[in-house]
């Protein structure tokens, strides 16, 4: 251990307290482009749609906060763009006044849980990617290879004449581009007008890779939380929490990726499962009809699944030819099955085999890139490039913990998940995150449930490092652990409902998404421990670098982010402490804040390491943001 | 015998011109002003969008004017519009000017706009949340162009993005005009062994090895059957939009050889694959306008202008099913088709309708790219604006901003 004293040159004040905003209520479609801001608190009276041509931006720290109950809500139709790009540490929060009503002298950053979903709508965005609905509404139905012509009906959403417009998702653009949003929580929604059905916490129907989503979270939702039909979108740390059906349901075709995620199973209401308890962890849908192109194909890395080991359903369900790919994963208290085969998704589809197409079983043992010919596009590498290697169905390099379910690893042990070749740790003897705490079992929907009252989602144990990584393909962040979060260094951090409800822990360190991986070990880790108050201990940890190499600690004041050496130089330098990795590519910085230090630190640092086996004989660890917490 | 010398005067004089030749000038192809004004106009509107928070959709419609600046042979123009590009599309932009100069002769200037190409696929990785695609579409450009260079090296370094179907396809159509004729036989087979492999990418880059093979063998009666039959007996099932793509271009080539019966029957078959569709408007009048154009070419323009009118009429019809912002695409199709047929007049008119269509939305957005499409086609088209639709096509530049 090194000790060192932190320069009081990295001193920078925070953003004051909450400041008083002025309500707008919205409740006219927004055909003419127009900006949301910060000193505004916006108020959705209907369904609002964002018109296509029509661009909604909405600044840092904005907040949508609808009436209770209302039905506000908020449709971005094809053409259209939203661009809601918070940060940590000024979210965009989309919520209910009930919600608004528990914090604490009007600060987003704090509140109070409650048992609660449907108290207003969602966000809804449409694309023109490819999909593969087959009867998109009235008597016109689309053609089962995909065409820019196949389109569908937005679930949840009223169209006022056949093949209305604003209502329509998608096309034929997998590069589609419909904005982006960055740290956005989405807060006790899933309200619909005029409709029997319920709203998801986001819908993203035929979204193409052009859409930036990054940081998005679900706290208690009525439907889904996340759903997506079709389209290439690719998703990076989101966080879904306590949903009333499926935490995260894919449908249509979808052929994204996704990496950095936590499903943390519970309850939003007293309502049956489906509308209030959780259902599935995961619920994938090849395609509307079975034998429909594109069919979902897709990749997941790193995502901690935290089942409700009394009422939740299953952690992975499978339907209609969906082929997916969970890597790098966490599955731990699930109430049923890891894999489920339910084959059809009970609206019409045929299942696994159909037509032609490939059967379950061989789905788990046919190589990524055999392209089914039935209904095929006649370019699929281009449609579909998310699974790189392996067969077409997987879950490898899992961590499985208290799924005690008589049947629960039953089909993934027919399909052969827990071969030696997989990689899976199945059943670990220990907890494989840091700590969480569940509530009593209560009785809700009729079902005996719980709700997670406090999670350290950190791994632990078997988590702490995988055997293999993602690829380093500039969209994945090579990782070598299981589970959403690095060891010791949480992305919850600033902006999320689960910190301000005090259910996930704050922290002083956020981590920034920047690292030059190893070929060898993925992208090294710093994280840190301490509040940096004045006086107390601090400490910042490298870990998965070289080992017996030396590195360079940089510290800046602000954020340069410059493409450098294969990764992202994230500080702009202040200052520099050189440091010498041990044999476990480890090293701890540790020290004391000095009394003098300002009241409040605010400063970036990333360590660079010797490393031949980096991109250009570096690596990089990813950024930390270190402010006084 | 008497041994007779080659004349070394003659012998200096080829060598000069063959100097002379290998260092042609870098420089934009002659062309009339009124194109390149009109891609000044694209690009200074798109141009006008602001980079925070519109950088994608800024850099998109501008890529869109420097593919229009390529080809129309303006070199200098792309790499002056290029270097104003704000993210990733400037790499892939660099890397398209590069294949335009190995295509036309100048491998100095190809390898320096490779290396700029190179520069900009590390700061692509770091864009959007490190979407990586982006960075992967600079590679997939950069690898094509080294593959035609030959540079085995480089490939691989790009690895595998040369696979994508896009960048086969391309280098399908290289293949097909360059193989020696004594290798039709051995081409053929390649191309059986693919459309049995029944991989579709492999199928359709063979398919596009057919096509062109069958434009440059069209006067060999028995190759050209070979190719016929190869492209509309495939076995494998193509999307429509895709068997009405090779149909269109098997028709232009026979219409290319003056083979109007072959054409016309050809164009025929495509018209019936396109009534098997079931199409939205907005994609419906483009397809409509393309099998107008091909009547056109093989001869038939009496029905060509008969269907064109149709589709104008099918426009009109669906106007109020097609959103604001997709109407400008349907006319610039219809616009295109007009000139195609010769009718300068009725293009003209269609093409200012396209820029009216195109100033419905009441955002500069949808305005700045249909206006840059607008003048891309026209330039392209080689449809001279009237003094008219210049007035207009400037007031719309000038009028973009807020509310964008």
């Amino acid at each position: 251990m090194k000790n060192y004293a932190i320069a009081s040159a990295v001193a920078f004040a925070l953003s004051g307290a909450a400041m008083a905003q002025t309500e707008v209520k919205v409740s006219s479609d927004i055909a003419t482009s127009t900006t949301w801001t910060a000193n505004n608190r916006y108020n959705l009276q209907k369904q609002i749609y964002v018109l296509p041509g029509a661009t909604l931006t909405i600044q840092p720290g904005t907040i949508i906060a609808s009436d209770t109950n209302l039905g506000g809500s908020l449709a971005v139709t094809r053409g259209a763009k939203i661009i809601a790009q918070g940060t940590a540490e000024q979210p965009i929060i989309f919520t209910s006044k009930a919600d608004v009503a528990t914090w604490t002298g009007n600060d987003p950053k704090t509140g109070t849980w409650r048992e609660a979903a449907n108290e207003w709508g969602n966000l809804t965005i449409m694309g023109k990617a490819y999909i593969s609905e087959d009867i998109p509404g009235g008597s016109r139905v689309n053609s089962p290879s995909p065409s820019a012509s196949n389109v569908g009906t937005m679930e949840g959403l009223t169209p006022t004449s056949a093949l209305d417009p604003n209502v329509l998702y998608g096309g034929g653009d997998d590069n589609d581009d419909s904005g982006s949003l960055s740290h956005c929580s989405f807060r006790y929604g899933g309200k619909v007008i005029g409709l029997g059905n319920e709203l998801n916490g986001l819908s993203l129907g035929g979204i193409g890779r052009g859409t930036d989503i990054d940081h998005v979270e679900i706290m208690n939702n009525v439907d889904d939380g996340i759903e997506i039909w079709g389209g290439t979108v690719n998703l990076k740390y989101v966080s879904i929490w306590n949903i009333g059906d499926d935490s995260f349901d894919v449908d249509q075709g979808w052929r994204g990726k996704a990496q950095f995620g936590l499903i943390a199973q519970g309850y939003s209401l007293d309502a049956a499962q489906g509308s209030g308890v959780g259902d599935n962890c995961f619920e994938t849908d090849g395609a509307e009809q079975s034998d429909y192109q594109p069919v979902t194909t897709a990749s997941i890395y790193n995502f901690t699944v935290i089942g409700e080991p009394t009422s939740g359903d299953h952690g992975t369900a499978w339907r209609d030819n969906a082929r997916v790919h969970y890597r790098n994963c966490i599955f731990m208290d699930l109430g049923e099955q890891l894999v489920k085969a339910d084959n059809i998704d009970g609206d019409g589809g045929k299942g696994y085999g159909f037509n032609g197409t490939l059967s379950w079983a061989a789905t788990w043992t046919t190589d990524y890139n055999v392209y089914s010919t039935v209904n095929a596009p006649s370019n699929p590498a281009m449609f579909y490039q998310a699974q790189t290697s392996g067969k077409l169905a997987e879950l490898r390099d899992c961590v499985t913990y208290n799924n005690n379910n008589g049947s629960a690893y039953s089909e993934a042990t027919a399909r052969g998940v827990f071969a030696s070749s997989n990689n899976n740790i199945q059943q670990a003897s220990t907890m494989p995150i840091a700590a969480m705490t569940r509530s009593s079992i209560q009785l809700k929907g009729g079902k005996p449930t719980t709700r997670l009252t406090m999670l350290d989602p950190r791994p632990a144990g078997d988590a702490l490092k995988s055997v293999g990584f993602a690829p380093a393909d500039g969209f994945f962040t090579p990782s070598q652990y299981r589970g959403g979060f690095a060891p010791g260094i949480s992305w919850l951090t600033g902006w999320t409902a689960s910190e301000a409800y005090g259910i996930t822990p704050k922290s002083s360190y956020t981590p920034i998404d920047a690292g030059a991986p190893s070929s060898a070990t993925g992208v090294p880790i710093l994280s840190g421990t301490g509040t940096l108050a004045p006086n107390t201990p601090f400490s910042f940890d490298i870990a998965n670098a070289a080992p017996n190499t030396g590195g360079l600690l940089i510290i800046g004041a602000t954020r340069l982010d410059l493409p450098f050496f294969g990764g992202v130089l994230v500080p702009f330098p202040l200052e520099t402490l050189s440091f010498l990795t041990n044999a476990n590519g480890a090293q701890n910085l540790a020290g004391t804040v000095p009394a003098s230090a300002p009241g409040n630190l605010d400063f970036y640092m990333q360590a660079w390491i010797i490393d031949a086996t980096g991109p250009q004989g570096f690596t990089a660890t990813n950024g930390v943001r270190a402010t006084r917490s | 015998m008497a041994h007779l010398r080659f004349p070394r005067a003659l012998l200096a004089i080829g060598l000069l011109l063959q100097a002379c030749e290998s260092k042609k000038e870098f420089e934009n192809f002659e062309i009339a002003k009124w194109k390149t004004d009109l891609l000044e106009v694209a690009f200074t509107g798109a141009s006008k969008y602001p980079i925070d928070p519109h950088i994608k959709s800024r850099s998109k419609t501008q890529s869109e004017v420097v593919d229009a600046a390529l080809e129309l042979d303006q070199p200098l123009i792309a790499q002056r519009y290029i270097a104003s590009i704000a993210n990733w599309r400037a790499g892939v932009g660099y890397a398209d000017l590069a294949l335009w100069c190995f295509e036309n002769g100048f491998e100095p200037e190809c390898r320096r706009y490779l290396a700029l190409a190179e520069e900009r696929i590390e700061g692509a990785k770091s864009e959007g949340a490190g979407q990586g695609w982006r960075a992967d579409r600079i590679r997939a450009h950069v690898a094509r162009v080294y593959r035609l260079l030959e540079d085995d090296e480089q490939v691989a370094k790009f690895g595998k993005a040369i696979e994508e179907a896009s960048e086969q396809v391309h280098l399908s159509k290289v293949l097909a005009d360059t193989i020696p004729a004594s290798q039709f036989d051995d081409e053929i087979a390649r191309v059986e062994r693919a459309l049995e492999t029944k991989e579709f990418d492999a199928i359709r880059a063979a398919l596009t090895t057919c096509v062109h093979l069958y434009d440059r063998f069209y006067t060999d009666a028995a190759k050209r059957e070979q190719l016929h039959a190869l492209v509309t007996e495939s076995k494998t099932k193509l999307p429509l939009e895709i068997r009405i793509d090779f149909l269109l271009e098997l028709s232009d080539a026979a219409s290319r050889h003056d083979d109007k019966d072959e054409a016309a029957r050809i164009v025929k078959s495509t018209t019936g694959l396109l009534h098997e569709g079931r199409w939205l408007p907005e994609n419906e009048v483009p397809l409509r306008a393309r099998v107008a154009i091909a009547m056109a070419r093989a001869g038939d323009p009496t029905r060509a202008r008969s269907e064109l009118e149709t589709t104008e009429q099918f426009y009109e019809d669906k106007l109020d099913t097609i959103v604001d912002i997709y109407r400008g695409q349907c006319l610039r199709a219809i616009a295109e088709a007009w000139q195609a047929l010769g009718d300068h007049t009725r293009a003209l008119a269609a093409y200012a309708r396209a820029a009216e269509a195109g100033t419905l939305n009441p955002n500069s957005r949808p305005r700045a790219d249909d206006l840059a499409a607008t003048c891309c086609s026209l330039a392209i088209t080689n449809c001279e604006p009237d003094a008219a639709l210049w007035k207009r096509l400037e007031e719309i530049r000038d009028g973009l901003g807020d509310p964008w």
